[in-house]
């Protein structure tokens, strides 16, 4: 890859943020859903890993190129086990016989708080990105000043 | 006009500078080279037309960050191939500008 394997490095990590916001979006969305037969929307969460580039093993400092280092990926979702939400509407399909109807338990705090990380963390990506490709422009525009 | 009188200078072999047995084939990488890496660069432009178009469409397999990133490669690279061609077309300028 050459050149642009620092550029895969910030792409990786735009992927991850980008899962983790599909999954925060999907908590929200189904936040107001209500359970039947005891079946209830689990907020869901993402897995982060990272894992070692081409030549699997840790860069050592003579031979450090980008494809040796290792970058995040998103190993899978997991459903967060947390207790449903009971909420008292006797009048509703879904009640159960005591009139409380099951919903998830998401927290919209803390969802709102997984966003603001999401949303900085994948500025920061970014901002990776475009210093690397700012420098690349100005070492191609090496020389152009005389 | 008779050229008689010169014929047999002209008949002789070229005159060359010392140290020099005759006129050799130029080494090192040709243009071919340079045209091979058009083409990939060719390839990379249309690539990125391609994975606009289908962003642009909503067929995408791949995120907009995606696409954007190769762009940006894409556009690096062509600069870079700019920058070599101004580089070789100012030295042979700068060549053909040398008094004799």
């Amino acid at each position: 890859m050459g050149m642009f394997g620092i550029l895969d490095i910030s792409a990786a990590g735009m992927d991850v943020q980008q899962a983790r916001l599909e999954a925060a979006a999907a908590n929200l969305a189904n936040a107001q859903t209500t359970g039947q037969a005891g079946a209830v929307y689990q907020p869901l969460t993402v897995i982060v890993h990272s894992i070692l580039g081409k030549h699997n093993g840790v860069a050592s400092s003579d031979s450090l190129s980008a494809e040796s280092l290792p970058r995040p990926a998103v190993s899978g979702t997991a459903q967060l086990d947390v207790p449903p939400r009971l909420v008292y509407d006797p009048g509703h399909p879904d009640a159960d016989a005591r009139g409380f109807v099951t919903m998830p338990g998401v927290d919209p705090i803390s969802s709102m708080l997984d966003l603001i990380s999401i949303s900085r963390s994948y500025e920061a990506n970014l901002r990776a990105f475009d210093v690397t490709r700012t420098l690349m422009q100005r070492t191609l525009d090496m020389g152009n000043h005389r | 006009m008779s050229v008689e009188a010169i014929a047999t200078v002209a008949a002789q072999q070229p005159v060359l500078p010392d140290g020099m047995t005759g006129i050799e084939q130029a080494t090192g990488p040709s243009f071919e080279t340079v045209l091979g890496g058009l083409e990939s660069l060719n390839a990379q432009l249309l690539n990125s037309q391609n994975a606009t178009m289908k962003l642009a469409s909503a067929q995408a397999p791949e995120s907009l960050h995606h696409t954007v990133i190769g762009m940006e490669q894409t556009r690096l690279s062509f600069e870079l191939m700019l920058a070599v061609r101004n580089k070789t077309l100012d030295a042979y300028q700068e060549l053909m500008r040398m008094q004799v």
